[in-house]
């Protein structure tokens, strides 16, 4: 519902314009509105979501280290990361010697470009998504696969060996996690009947043993596991420990961005929140019901069916829960190593994924 | 690979490709450290790998180097004691013991009962703090931050309890030719005895937090094996020498300052995990020291006996005897010994230590080969070098 | 080959350390920070600390003792007069160099140089760090009699 009025201000944005400045190109004007209305919508939901996802971070990782985290810019440290982001801002952007510039220069937006756009297809409420593509769940995929292409332009980019051995891990990791996470995918796929996000939330209406993570009908004995593939998938997808080995810093000092700094490091470092949000947000509307509350009360005949914030809290909730454990397991869990992370990827997760494609692709037919 | 490992690499030369293969690979040259993270100190690694896989490691070393031994040779006795406290610094009381032993010896400096039941209660000590930080760095460098910082925790206890009596926190200057600096304060030996209390009851959450996690399990069980032979032809001492299975410690096997009153085992397995001489048995042979040091610590100060802690002859003006000895002694990280002589004067004429680090160091080459970046950094982090004391 | 019981076993062994893992480190939210925030919350230091010294600039003799003693050679005295007569005019330590070992306490005949609670020292230069306890405006300069801010702890030995 927001966004669905927000996408035409960026016509009416251009019609003013075009009447403005007189007999031109209207497209360019067409252009010119989404830029800005994308600039806003950057600046009005990008940024606290991330933010927001690197105070949580920093504050949980301090309580579970024993220390108390950022604690002093702000009530409870709140602005910590506005700070932060602010002093990044102000940091002198350096090319090393021999960097391929053009290379090194795009490949951050690259990557902040992939992050942010898996958020079009998330659907937050009933009537709230941005587009809702049939394919929805390919475009995300293809999305990730985006995000990869800037992180080997960074490494190759950067003239420095630490950040080649990164960015080669990361396209080995690639590889691996990306079979299991479609595959694992496509398990609701084939429960819902359909591959548009919006279509799948939809499928799951009602109270909880409708979500397709618990769904009734033997559905689950092929659900949960997928839903363990997805989600460990997701972490490798996310970079996040244990699947750190791009950036691991213990190893390859920091990995693809170890060349960065200022701002073009910021854009590296803000969208792997924006991507473990956008993927708990998959993971919610694939597995755990989307906006639907597990008493029913906002599917069909219930109180609050399609009330869109109803809708948008629970999603949130649903991915901010999934988020934190994201979190939880990075401060726990120390590093696979490359070989181990492919060992995993492919002979334990993408085999459990196969045999639950397969089952539920029966129990479709039955 | 094989035909590969014979080649010698000078400093600053490129590799050549000399891969007799249809496919060629150029090979890279790393220059790890000595800036990298997890190189503890300023080692510097020269690394020659294809792709991620290590062929050859050279070791440069000498980034830290002072002059520790010739420093002692000007310096009068008691100025030198502060000196190799630098040396290796997380264990600085054990560097001390290992140069005041030989000296003592030399010298024939009979220690007061008190004095070596304290300098043996300190030692253990600084070996328990000794312990956790490299376990806990360990768990840093194989991408565990949270065991580390609660290793940390214990220890910033552990130091606390060292800067009681001591005075500092890190470099110490707490034993003395013929004694100890300062007996023990009142209610320190409780404190000392909770703090054993604390660190006993956290091992348990240590070991499953970290060391019997499966990920951690898989990263360095059968990892970088140092097995009996290459320990021995290295001249490999301290945690790693027993890890592969030798039952080896000075401090039972010749010892000194009255180790021998004390009950304690020399833990040598059982390898539950992995095999002997791995990574994982070098990091739970460095956990299960740290009970055992324990166990001495409540030992010696049940039985502290009472009396001198400094020998009346030996003042601040002292000068040893001509004469020379060599003694060892056991610190955190292995053998710690020095070649003493004196001809009579007031510097020592001759010092010459031998610190376990330096020899501990060398296995890095030939054990690295064949490994991959992620394993290298296992096999550093669980060999635990100070690079202080290998520069000197 | 692994067999499927093996495969299994890990599969299940990965999941149980997870959680044993987690069940470690959850409860540690909800727990009291261990650390201090530090210019706020001093840490307690024990007297025995060997901190930056503590200077009697009236009871000092200017024997030369202490900066015989020092292995580094940081202490630099200058004196008018002599023993007890003698007037400070500079009784410099350099703290670049200091090791902090406090031997230079254990000589003093009149007991006047003690190891102090500071710990921290800060400055942009090298001379910043290197402090004249005999500059008589100097805050740092303890007087005979004035009290103490904390418990000398002697390390005067034979
Ligand atoms: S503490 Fe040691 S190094 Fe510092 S001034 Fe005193 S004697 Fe010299
Ligand atoms: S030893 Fe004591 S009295 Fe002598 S110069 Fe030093 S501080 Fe002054």
């Amino acid at each position: 519902m927001i966004l669905a009025e927000v996408v035409p201000l960026s016509a009416k944005l251009a019609v003013l314009m075009a009447d403005f400045v007189g007999a031109s190109p209207i497209w360019i004007f067409h252009a010119i509105g989404s830029l800005i209305v994308a600039v806003g919508v950057l600046a009005l939901v990008v940024t606290p979501v991330g933010l927001g996802g690197v105070y949580l971070e920093r504050k949980l990782a301090g309580r579970m280290q024993n220390r108390s985290g950022p604690n002093r810019v702000g009530p409870y440290g709140l602005l910590q990361t506005l700070a932060d982001g602010v002093k990044l801002l102000a940091k002198e952007d350096i090319a090393q010697e021999g960097a391929d510039l053009p290379l090194f220069r795009m490949a951050p937006y690259i990557v902040f470009l992939a992050a942010f756009a898996g958020f079009v297809v998330l659907p937050f409420a009933p009537g709230v998504i941005a587009a809702d593509l049939d394919v929805g769940i390919f475009y995300f995929l293809a999305l990730i696969g985006l995000e990869t292409i800037g992180i080997v332009m960074a490494g190759w980019s950067s003239n420095n060996k630490w950040s080649l051995l990164g960015s080669m891990r990361e396209v080995a990791q690639v590889v691996s996690y990306e079979l299991p996470l479609g595959i694992s995918a496509m398990v609701p796929v084939i429960a819902a009947g359909t591959m548009s996000v919006y279509g799948i939330t939809e499928a799951q209406s009602g109270h909880i043993f409708n979500w397709f993570l618990l769904k009734d009908g033997y559905w689950a004995i092929v659900m949960i596991p997928s839903f363990l593939v997805f989600y460990v998938s997701s972490l490798a997808a996310a970079k996040r420990a244990p699947f750190d080995l791009p950036e691991a810093e213990s190893e390859l000092v920091a990995g693809f961005h170890t060349e960065y700094s200022g701002m073009r490091f910021g854009m590296f470092f803000l969208p792997e929140y924006a991507v473990m949000l956008s993927l708990s947000g998959i993971t919610t509307a694939l597995f755990l019901g989307g906006w639907h509350d597990p008493f029913g009360m906002s599917g069909e005949g219930g109180t609050f069916h399609n009330v869109w914030w109803w809708g948008l809290i629970w999603f949130f909730l649903k991915a901010t829960i999934l988020f934190l454990s994201q979190i939880l397991l990075r401060w726990t869990l120390p590093r696979l190593r490359v070989d181990q992370v492919m060992y995993l990827c492919y002979k334990v997760l993408l085999p459990i994924s196969m045999v639950c494609l397969v089952v539920a692709a029966a129990m479709r037919l039955i | 690979m094989e035909t590969i490992q014979g080649v010698k690499l000078n400093e600053g030369e490129r590799a050549a490709p000399v891969l007799p293969r249809d496919i060629q690979s150029d090979e890279l040259v790393f220059n790890m450290g000595p800036q990298h993270p997890s190189t503890h100190g300023v080692l510097r690694l020269m690394l020659r790998t294809d792709g991620e896989v290590v062929l050859e490691a050279q070791p440069l070393i000498g980034n830290l180097h002072r002059c520790c031994e010739k420093i002692l040779e000007n310096l009068t006795y008691v100025q030198g004691l502060p000196y190799v406290d630098r040396m290796d610094y997380l264990g600085a009381i054990n560097m001390e013991m290992g140069l005041v032993l030989p000296v003592e010896k030399a010298a024939g400096v009979e220690v007061p009962k008190r004095a070596q039941y304290l300098r043996v209660v300190m030692c253990e000590l600084n070996r328990v703090i000794s312990h956790l930080f490299a376990a806990g760095q360990f768990g840093l460098d194989m991408g565990a931050f949270t065991p580390f910082l609660y290793m940390f925790r214990e220890r910033e206890e552990g130091i606390n309890v060292l800067n009681e009596i001591t005075g500092g926190r890190l470099l110490y200057h707490y034993i003395r030719y013929g004694g100890v600096t300062r007996d023990v304060p009142k209610g320190w030996i409780e404190r000392c005895l909770k703090w054993c209390d604390r660190v006993d009851e956290h091992m348990d959450e240590y070991n499953s937090l970290l060391t019997y996690n499966h990920i951690f399990l898989n990263r360095t069980c059968g990892v970088a094996v140092l097995d009996k032979e290459t320990c021995l032809d290295y001249g490999v001492t301290g945690p790693i020498l027993r890890a592969a299975g030798v039952p080896r410690d000075l401090r039972k096997d010749m010892p000194y300052s009255c180790y021998e009153d004390f009950d304690f085992d020399v833990p040598v397995g059982p390898f539950e995990k992995g095999v002997a001489g791995d990574s994982w048995n070098r990091h739970r042979q460095r956990l299960r020291e740290a009970e055992e040091s324990i166990k001495i610590i409540r030992q010696a100060l049940k039985n502290l006996p009472e009396g001198e802690t400094q020998h009346p002859k030996v003042t601040r003006a002292w000068k040893a005897p001509a004469g020379e000895a060599y003694v060892a002694s056991e610190a955190p990280r292995g053998e710690i010994s020095a070649y003493f002589v004196s001809d009579g004067g007031k510097f020592p004429y001759r010092m010459r230590m031998r610190g376990p680090s330096f020899y501990n160091i060398a296995v890095l080459e030939t054990c690295s080969r064949g490994l991959l970046i992620g394993d290298l950094i296992a096999l550093m982090g669980s060999v635990d070098i100070t690079l202080g004391e290998v520069d000197r | 080959m692994l067999s499927f019981r093996q495969w299994a076993g890990n599969v299940w062994n990965g999941l149980k350390t997870t959680f044993t893992g987690l069940s470690i480190t959850v409860p540690y939210i909800f727990r009291k920070p261990y650390t201090l925030q530090y210019p706020e919350e001093v840490p307690e230091i024990p007297t025995t600390e060997r901190g930056l010294h503590n200077f009697e600039v009236d009871l000092c003799i200017a024997c030369d003792q202490c900066a015989k003693i020092c292995p580094v050679d940081c202490i630099a005295i200058e004196a008018e007069g002599k023993g007890k007569f003698a007037r400070m005019t500079k009784f410099e330590i350099d703290y670049t160099k200091c090791l902090f070992c406090a031997l230079c306490c254990e000589p003093c005949p009149t007991e006047c140089i003690h190891m102090g609670p500071t710990f921290d020292l800060v400055g942009y230069t090298r001379e910043e760090v290197i402090i004249n306890y005999a500059d008589r405006e100097n805050p740092r300069t303890f007087s005979d009699g004035e009290k103490l801010p904390y418990e000398i702890v002697s390390f005067a030995r034979k």
